[in-house]
């Protein structure tokens, strides 16, 4: 469940809060980059909840 | 942070799509409107060329070629061991990152002089370098010793697509006509902000046609074509201020190394790399970084600079 892919888009997320964040605190035009961070959560979320991980070992035949 | 003119024409696009509007424009307007824009960029540029060239302008570009060949090694690494993707992919994805987006480019042009700051008006010329050296470095990095690959074909393809092309003669043209380029700018000069508006409405509808096919290549993708932009416009900004570019000059290859081809690349990827999946690395740069660069990148990039520098 917890692939690299994973790490990166949390990664991704985080950074794009805390950048956007810190611009805001400096009167910067960090809205968009806070937006796309939830963009990027809700698609994470969705389409982890829309298509579950495959089984690592598949069903056998009894 | 006030969104440009030209990218409210992106958004009307995009939400013209999303909302099933019949806004279209045909094929063959869309490919004139290109023509143009490709044009108009060369032809400054060269005129510029013209007036500004000095042995200063040969290390910019050596610097330069080095940046578009620097960034497909960083975004390769990112795709392959980290998202998963094979070979091939990761470096046609890459090769995209690497180079750079005109368009991207004509809409930080634009912000640029709604703003009134001035930059290096040879500037095109860093763009047509910029389009080259990804593309080489995606081919040696998917490059499978076994199969022989058709090299002609594929220089053919990197040196004479239509961007390129275009991109390069017309900064020739521009460079060797000097002054006389003077009687082409009530076409290529004046029109030009309402050429790209017109563009960037068809951009949004393609770009928004293709937010679907996300749903497929999962959330990793648009998380790269996000970050990657930011990577990637962090190190044009450190070679910008490396190379002493005026804050106009600085916003701009900030912006290209932020931006990812859509039209050059896929015509060179799918030559060179016909196995490399385009719906991915099209669908990545065009409906992910190419509307977060018009959309938030270049404001922002163009607020932080101009900030640092005052």
């Amino acid at each position: 469940m917890y692939t690299p892919a994973l790490f990166f888009e949390l990664f991704t997320i985080t950074a794009l809060l805390v950048l956007g964040i810190t611009l805001l605190s400096l009167a910067l035009p960090g809205w968009g980059l806070i937006i796309i961070a939830g963009l990027l959560s809700m698609l994470s979320m969705s389409l982890r909840f829309i298509k579950p991980e495959p089984l690592l070992q598949p069903a056998t035949e009894v | 942070m006030q969104l440009d003119i030209v990218a409210a024409f992106f958004l009307l696009g995009a939400i013209a799509k999303l909302l099933k509007a019949p806004i279209s424009m045909p094929e063959g307007l869309y490919k004139s409107l290109t023509l143009f824009l490709l044009i108009a960029i060369g032809l400054k540029g060269g005129m510029a060329l013209a007036a500004y060239a000095d042995i200063n302008l040969l290390w910019q570009s050596l610097a330069i070629l080095a940046f578009g060949a620097l960034l497909p090694l960083i975004a390769y690494p990112l795709l392959k061991f980290v998202g998963g993707l094979g070979r091939v992919d990761a470096a046609s994805v890459a090769a995209h990152y690497g180079s750079v987006s005109v368009a991207t480019f004509a809409v930080a042009l634009a912000v640029l002089e709604a703003q009134e700051i001035n930059y290096e008006p040879y500037f095109p010329l860093f763009v047509a370098l910029l389009e080259v050296p990804a593309i080489a470095v995606g081919i040696w990095l998917a490059n499978d010793r076994q199969h022989k690959m058709n090299y002609s074909k594929v220089l053919h393809e990197i040196f004479l697509n239509q961007g390129v092309l275009i991109l390069i003669s017309a900064l020739f043209i521009g460079w060797w006509a000097g002054q006389q380029t003077e009687k082409l700018m009530p076409f290529f000069g004046n029109l030009f902000h309402g050429v790209l508006a017109l563009f960037l409405l068809e951009m949004g509808r393609v770009a928004a046609s293709r937010l679907e096919t996300l749903r497929h290549h999962g959330a990793f993708i648009a998380s790269f074509a996000v970050l990657m932009p930011l990577i990637g416009g962090s190190l044009g900004f450190a070679l910008a201020y490396g190379l002493g570019l005026s804050v106009g000059g600085s916003i701009l290859l900030t912006t290209l190394g932020a931006s990812a081809s859509y039209i050059a690349v896929p015509a060179a990827m799918a030559v060179a790399l016909p196995q490399a999946n385009q719906s991915l690395s099209i669908t990545a740069a065009m409906s992910v970084t190419f509307p977060f660069n018009v959309l938030i990148g270049i404001p922002l990039y163009s607020a932080i600079i101009t900030r640092i520098s005052l």
